[in-house]
């Protein structure tokens, strides 16, 4: 490791100032096009979001029809109902990510520690499949699981226990939600850790068996760190955008018995909307979630520069 | 010089390895195996069984539901309503195939879905990497606020509207461009391949520089050959991403003879569930879909793009890096 | 940006036209001045009844829905027909079923909106007549014979001030309905009934009665009645025998009942007949006759649970009484099994049915009063949805080629089918709906009674008879908000809603006593029930006033 360190410095040093800027010049403009691209598709249309501070009326002017300052802020601000849906999409992204990040990492240490490849490729298929199936399919399927004569309530009494009216019970609702969160991701999310697996040199293994390491020690040693930047970027990002739950299968999945734990805020303005299309209303909530995104990404980054070293910056 | 060809050299062998199936580094893969035979204890032995059993355990669930899937679009009608179908299927029928693969709609729609995710991939898959690339050089001045160029974007956006009237003023409506262009971009794959980038040896990058190879033959003939592993995991996703979108066609064509297949197929699964919430002017209108048709075409959707990633997996090779750096 | 301009500069001709209407209005009926510069292609005067057929063969957007059940294909001769008869082209715009409303906001919203705005029902067109997006469709029907004379003929005035927003005015062109259309009930397992010699329920109390009985006959049945719709098309019906408004997403709407004497609103969850519903349906959970899961399974789980004779009592309409049928005959054995529509059991108000006679119908762009082919427009629209040979043409195709019509009985030819009503003889190479385009949801619902039975069969019309007998109770009228006193009403009315749903399946699931009923009311009142119910009564009241 120094010795690559004193490397770098000795080529450092032996940059020539013109063929730097050369350099410079030939990266930005590898930056042109996806930059334009930026500018165009995303930050163009940004300038729609100025409708949180104005009214805007369906059918009308997109851009509002008058100033209302921050009327729309204080209306959520201020609503009960709002925080209600606020606190569930909290609780439920934030169990979506505290169970559901460790399992793709967790199952692609294991399948990298499988000898057979024959096995360890047959595991990794059908661990994703079901990221393919439809959101709806996957809904029906849940119901269906979890129904008075479903397969669970099925073990239950075959277990002597209580069935129990899963859909109907709001307490159950973030177990359904965030099991079949990490049913459907799990496989998926393993192919990118797998990906980060193979950039581990080989040699550190040899190197940490000679040293007497047994598996376990080995994953902590030689593997982990070997894939750090890749769970770190994950993780920050999966931080930031953890507010993000999955509108569509919430409301397939939901009915009133359940909103105390069900409803988000994206199923709550869904309900909202369909009798009023309330725009500015949605864009200022919406302003509001992607500031506290922001936040969080920033200090999930700051945190990690800190303790790890690795940061998105 | 020397070390160009020998990385080109480590390069292609790695490849041709993998063609002919063969472990990629015999001798560190046999070391890591051979270690484990010869002196394998009773905790290694028993961490093996259990990984094999939770792996296991994973494919049950996993594969169990798919299968059930599958053998519904194999089965009669009524053994599915009777809740008879697991994953056998019940009441051989074919029948459903043939009247869905029959539909020409359908085969237009299957056309316009690979032609746009084979354009989307390709347009996604330039953008992301030159930019990842650009900003994952640290010596690029104004990195900083390129990176956040782009995070930004990731939490705020401007709203279905804004987007739509861009789209239409820029007369990209009703062409294949409003399908591939508005989405290209996925910040968390740049970021993700920004970190495998930076993860690599600089001296690579500066030996290809002091040897007088420009930045982009740089990145096509050192970086890109040895980053195999991200570009495939980049491509898979956005190949699957692209190949399961239905949102962007959605709003911004209006001719279902341009429609993907997911489209297609929404509206036959999605359509038929919307009638139970939506009351009684949605259910009046729909005529039961059966389950059956429903798992046919999603049968028919999903199965090409499953194949993709065992075709990828043989880019997943380690040691990427092995003889690279020595010395 | 150039949209911006010209959504503007829409707006403006938008409003400019609606002057224009008023101005025409105020002289002679038949004055078509206001037409001056947009008459192209119109007839000089279209009486009623009168095929219409343009002078000039015009264009027209229309907003399609495409449902699955039926795909638009390229085989269909539908819109050809149209263009033979009306010399009118319509270029269908098509949109999957699945996220229709999400589409045709988007449309509307950014300008983009074909002409005709198909599929819309009476409520959904409030929101987009703040933004002058579309017409003001009661401006213009005085230029419509067809239309005026069904509202005439019909006594349709009370059903139309349901739609009528702040300005008096209605902005949809609505389906319009000669006799109220009944269609959703409870089917009945009647072989079963037979066999053991109970009669079908005439009232809520003798159906739990019925089904204490099947209860007991039947131990391998695990519950006589699990409901569909998450029971709320149950509730629905039942809360209109009870005097409330129940059922989320099909009955309870915006939760104001209206006192026609007295002329106001109230809050009906709220009410001593909302908690009698309540208990009722508990009675039936508590009592095992009906399936808890009724309120949160699928459609298919509560299908496949009355398929397979796990439950004898299920929510229905027409079409899916056939499909029941279907599946019965595969599950069951045909034969070996009845299952019909029983009469909606009567409540403490006797035999009532309430609903209003309009139905689904179209939106009209305001960018159309611009456009020279206005008053054609019109015409065509007011054939098209509201005369009668246009409603028989749509739904049965051409006379004499595809159908003959003898006495109000309507049959098909030799080679056609209609699959989706039943109608499927053998030798039939022809789907009139799935082949053709006839009887497509776009354009087939409303009219007259005639055409609105033809597709039934004799079962289903006898139903029909028996329900014609029952009292109509008049609709509610819509709250005539304003733009901005809607957005504010339904952050409220969500809050309140929300609150009476799940109240619902609460009370009735058992998992709130009705002890605490006065806990119930009392988080109605603190999510602002008063001032909700107080503000609607306010704004009638001055739109009445204003209107007289």
């Amino acid at each position: 490791m120094t010795s690559t360190a004193t490397t770098r410095t000795r080529a450092a040093t032996r940059h020539h100032p013109p063929r730097k800027r050369k350099v410079n010049w030939q990266l930005y403009s590898l930056l042109v096009l996806p930059v334009a691209w930026f500018l165009i598709f995303r930050y163009v249309p940004m300038a729609g979001n100025i409708i949180a501070f104005r009214n805007y009326v369906p059918g009308g002017n997109i851009f509002g029809e008058g100033w209302v300052g921050f009327a729309n802020f204080e209306m959520f601000l201020t609503d009960p109902s709002f925080w209600q849906v606020f606190g569930n999409t909290v609780t439920l992204g934030g169990l979506a990510l505290l169970f559901g990040f460790p399992v793709p990492l967790i199952l692609a240490l294991l399948l990298n520690e499988v000898r057979s490849r024959g096995f360890k490729k047959f595991v990794q298929t059908t661990s994703y499949l079901p990221h393919f199936l439809s959101i709806v399919i996957v809904a029906g399927m849940v119901m269906q699981i979890t129904s008075m004569t479903g397969s669970v309530n099925q073990l239950l009494s075959s277990l002597g226990m209580d069935k129990i009216a899963f859909m109907q019970d709001p307490a159950w609702f973030p177990v359904i939600y965030v099991g079949s969160e990490i049913w459907q991701t799990m496989g998926w999310g393993t192919i990118l850790y797998l990906a980060a697996l193979t950039t581990i040199d080989e040699s550190l293994y040899e190197a940490a068996r000679i040293d007497g390491a047994n598996r376990l020690q080995q994953i902590w040693h030689v593997t982990l760190p070997g894939i750090r930047p890749t769970i770190v970027t994950l993780l920050i990002l999966n931080i930031g955008t953890f507010m993000a739950v999955g509108f569509e299968k919430i409301l397939l999945l939901y009915n009133p018995a359940i909103y105390s734990t069900a409803d988000v805020i994206s199923t709550y303005l869904y309900r909202v909307g369909l009798q009023s299309g309330s725009f500015s209303y949605a864009a200022a909530i919406g302003i509001f979630e992607a500031l506290i995104g922001l936040i969080l990404v920033l200090s999930a980054n700051l945190i990690s520069r800190r303790t790890t070293g690795a940061s998105l910056w | 010089m020397v070390i160009n060809s020998e990385l080109t050299s480590v390069g292609s062998a790695e490849v041709e390895e993998t063609l002919a199936g063969q472990p990629v580094q015999p001798r560190a893969r046999a070391s890591r195996s051979s270690g484990a035979t010869v002196g394998r204890s009773r905790g290694e032995r028993v961490f093996g069984v259990v990984n094999v059993a939770v792996l296991l355990l994973a494919v049950a669930v996993t594969l169990f539901p798919f299968l059930t899937v599958i053998a519904q679009s194999l089965s009669s009608e009524k053994y599915i309503d009777m809740g008879a179908v697991s994953i056998w299927p019940r009441g051989w029928n074919i029948d459903t195939y043939k009247v869905v693969m029959a539909d020409p709609m359908f085969w237009t729609n299957y056309r316009n879905t690979v032609v746009y995710t084979a354009v989307a991939t390709a347009i996604s898959m330039f953008l992301s990497t030159i930019f990842a690339y650009a900003i994952s050089k640290k010596e690029l001045r104004g990195r900083g606020f390129f990176i956040g160029l782009a995070v930004f974007t990731m939490f705020f956006s401007g709203g279905l509207i804004p987007n739509y009237v861009l789209v239409n003023g820029l007369h990209m409506t009703n062409t294949i461009w409003a399908v591939v262009i508005p989405n290209a971009i996925s910040v968390f794959n740049v970021l993700i391949m920004k970190s495998f980038f930076e993860n690599m040896p600089s001296e690579l990058e500066e030996a290809a520089a002091i040897d007088g190879l420009s930045v982009y033959g740089t990145l096509w003939r050192i970086v890109l050959p040895l980053s195999k592993a991200v570009l495939a995991t980049m491509f898979l996703f956005y190949a699957v991403a692209n190949w399961n979108s239905w949102f962007q066609a959605f709003i911004y064509l209006d001719r279902s003879d341009m429609f993907p297949v997911t489209i297609y197929l929404r509206n036959l699964i999605a359509g038929a569930s919307s009638a139970q919430t939506s009351g009684a002017n949605a259910a009046s209108d729909l005529t039961g879909i059966s389950a059956n048709i429903k798992a046919v075409t999603m049968v028919l959707t999903v199965l090409p793009i499953l194949c993709v990633y065992p075709f990828i997996q043989r880019y997943f090779v380690s040691g990427v890096m092995l003889g690279s750096v020595k010395g | 940006m150039s949209t911006q301009l010209s959504r503007r500069s829409v707006i403006a001709l938008g409003l400019a036209g609606v002057a224009a209407g008023v101005l025409a209005g105020c002289a002679d009926p038949a004055d078509t001045s206001a037409f001056s510069g947009k008459a192209k292609g119109a007839m000089k005067e279209l009486g009623v009844n009168e095929q219409f057929t343009a002078a000039a063969p015009l264009t027209f957007s229309i907003l399609f829905q495409d449902n699955p059940a039926y795909p638009q294909k390229a085989g269909w001769t539908i819109w050809k027909d149209i263009t033979d008869k009306t010399k009118v082209t319509l270029k269908p715009n098509v949109v999957p079923y699945a996220d229709y409303q999400a589409k045709r906001s988007l449309l509307i919203n950014s300008g983009n909106a074909p002409t005709i705005i198909a599929k819309t029902y009476p409520g959904e067109e409030a929101q987009f007549v703040g933004g002058g997006a579309i017409l003001a469709a009661s401006d213009y029907t005085k230029y419509m014979p067809n239309f005026t004379d069904k509202v005439k003929k019909w006594g349709l005035d009370a059903d139309l001030a349901t739609v009528r927003q702040a300005d008096g005015k209605y902005y949809i062109f609505p389906g319009l309905h000669e006799s109220l259309f009944l269609d959703y009930t409870l089917a009945a397992r009647t072989d079963i009934l037979e066999a053991d010699g109970i009669d079908a329920p005439g009232t809520w109390d003798e159906f739990r009665t019925v089904l204490k009985k099947l209860k007991q006959k039947h131990p391998e049945v695990d519950y006589p009645f699990s409901d569909r719709f998450m029971g709320a098309s149950t509730l629905n019906l039942a809360a209109v025998t009870y005097g409330t408004m129940a059922g989320p997403n099909w009955g309870i709407g915006n939760g104001l009942a209206f006192d026609q004497k007295a002329k106001k609103f109230s809050f009906t969850p709220a009410s001593t007949q909302f908690k009698e519903l309540l208990q009722y349906f508990h009675s039936l959970v508590d009592e095992g006759l009906m399936d808890p899961e009724s309120f949160t399974q699928t459609d298919d789980q509560a299908q496949a649970k009355f398929a397979t004779g796990k439950s004898l009592f299920i929510n229905t309409n027409a079409q899916m009484i056939s499909l029941y049928r279907q599946a019965m005959d595969q599950t069951l054995g045909a034969g070996k099994y009845t299952v019909a529509k029983i009469p909606v059991p009567s409540g403490p108000l006797g035999k009532v049915v309430g609903g209003s006679r309009l139905e689904n119908g179209i939106m009209i762009s305001s960018s159309a009063a611009k456009d020279p082919s206005f008053e054609a427009l019109l015409q065509f629209v007011d054939w098209m949805w509201y005369s009668d040979d246009a409603q028989k043409f749509l739904k049965w195709g051409e006379e004499g080629t595809t159908y003959t019509e003898k006495n109000g009985k309507f049959t098909l030819k030799p080679g056609y089918s209609l699959k989706a009503f039943g109608i499927d003889p053998a030798g039939a190479t022809k789907d009139i709906r799935l082949d053709m385009g006839f009887s497509c949801g776009n354009f087939m619902y409303g009219g007259t009674t005639e055409i609105v039975d033809s597709t039934m069969d004799a079962e289903e019309l006898a139903w029909q008879k028996v329900m014609a007998t029952y009292k109509q109770l008049p609709p509610a009228p819509g709250v005539p908000y304003t733009q901005t006193q809607r957005q504010q009403a339904t952050l409220q009315q969500t809050a309140l809603i929300d609150t009476a749903n799940t109240a619902t399946l609460n009370f009735i699931l058992g998992k709130q006593n009705f002890s605490e009923w006065n806990g119930y009311l009392s988080s109605l009142k603190q999510k602002g029930m008063q001032t909700y119910v107080d503000n609607a009564n306010r704004y009638y009241d001055q739109v009445q006033k204003k209107l007289s």
